[in-house]
């Protein structure tokens, strides 16, 4: 009897990139690293912080050939506080030329704030561009929020590439990963 | 609350090169990169500033919807709070602070 395990990679998802930052950089950028090879992928941010003390949010755009893919981004979202009643559904946000991962303001304050998240993207696809997000993260207010959102961009492009970036200032350190996981 | 320009004018004495993560290599941006990045930031950083100076004092912005929403919660609780509120203080009390929140976050 076959099944998805055994006929798909083995389950075995294949690191194509670490990207660990060590110094502050305004954006972190991956070029080429989608093609046909899969699917489907995975990206990891590890413990991403910024620069600038407060009032930031990270962005996400996809790129193509080395330039950013603009038009408007949808974005639904599910986010709840670990520590507080702080919680919602917030549908039909849309941004141009980027996507926001995060809706609570970050920056560096004593608590550590940093954004972890897990990032399940569809590049190659002729139809709309699809994404899904599960990040975890510290904002300004202390609070730690879980926050599931759905990213789109009607837009049909096979893309080969993304970018993240902070709203203002640079992203001080974390790491980003990708792994191929479906062919 | 600084404007754009004050923004433009720190960022630029804090950053006087820039640099971006392309496929795990650093490039410095180039000048006409690094003049848009920080007017970007810049435009950000002044338009945050606008929605944190409504949130403290109240008044209307595009986002009045998040924002009446978080700035609500702190001030009247959840809703078992609400109920423990109209429990211990009666319903005319309780219409009282949330008219409070209500006038203080006004639709755009």
């Amino acid at each position: 009897m076959s099944n998805y395990l055994g006929v798909e990679n083995k389950g075995n998802p294949v690191l194509l990139a670490k990207n660990p930052i060590s110094s502050a950089v305004s954006s972190i950028t991956f070029d080429g690293i989608f093609d046909d090879t899969f699917s489907e992928y995975w990206v990891t941010l590890y413990d991403i912080t910024v620069s600038a003390a407060s009032g930031i949010q990270v962005y996400f755009k996809w790129r193509n050939s080395g330039s950013d893919i603009t038009g408007t981004y949808y974005r639904d979202q599910i986010y709840a506080s670990m520590n507080s009643a702080n919680s919602g559904q917030p549908g039909n946000a849309t941004y141009t030329d980027y996507n926001a991962l995060t809706d609570f303001s970050f920056g560096t304050d004593a608590t550590r704030e940093a954004l972890n998240s897990i990032m399940y993207l569809f590049p190659r696809t002729a139809n709309m561009k699809f994404a899904i997000h599960d990040n975890l993260y510290t904002a300004d207010s202390s609070n730690t929020y879980m926050s599931y959102l759905f990213n789109v961009l009607d837009d049909t492009t096979k893309v080969d590439g993304f970018s993240i970036y902070p709203s203002s200032g640079n992203i001080a350190s974390g790491e980003v990963c990708i792994y191929g996981y479906k062919k | 609350m600084a404007t754009k320009e004050e923004h433009i004018t720190r960022l630029k004495n804090e950053n006087g090169t820039l640099k971006k993560n392309v496929n795990g290599a650093e490039v410095q941006l180039t000048t006409d990169e690094y003049n848009a990045q920080i007017d970007e930031w810049a435009t950000n950083a002044a338009a945050q500033d606008a929605k944190d100076t409504v949130i403290t004092d109240g008044g209307s912005h595009a986002d009045y919807k998040a924002i009446r929403k978080d700035a609500y919660i702190k001030a009247v609780g959840d809703i078992p709070d609400q109920l423990d509120y109209i429990y211990h203080n009666g319903l005319d009390a309780w219409k009282v602070k949330i008219k409070e929140v209500k006038d203080k976050y006004t639709k755009p």
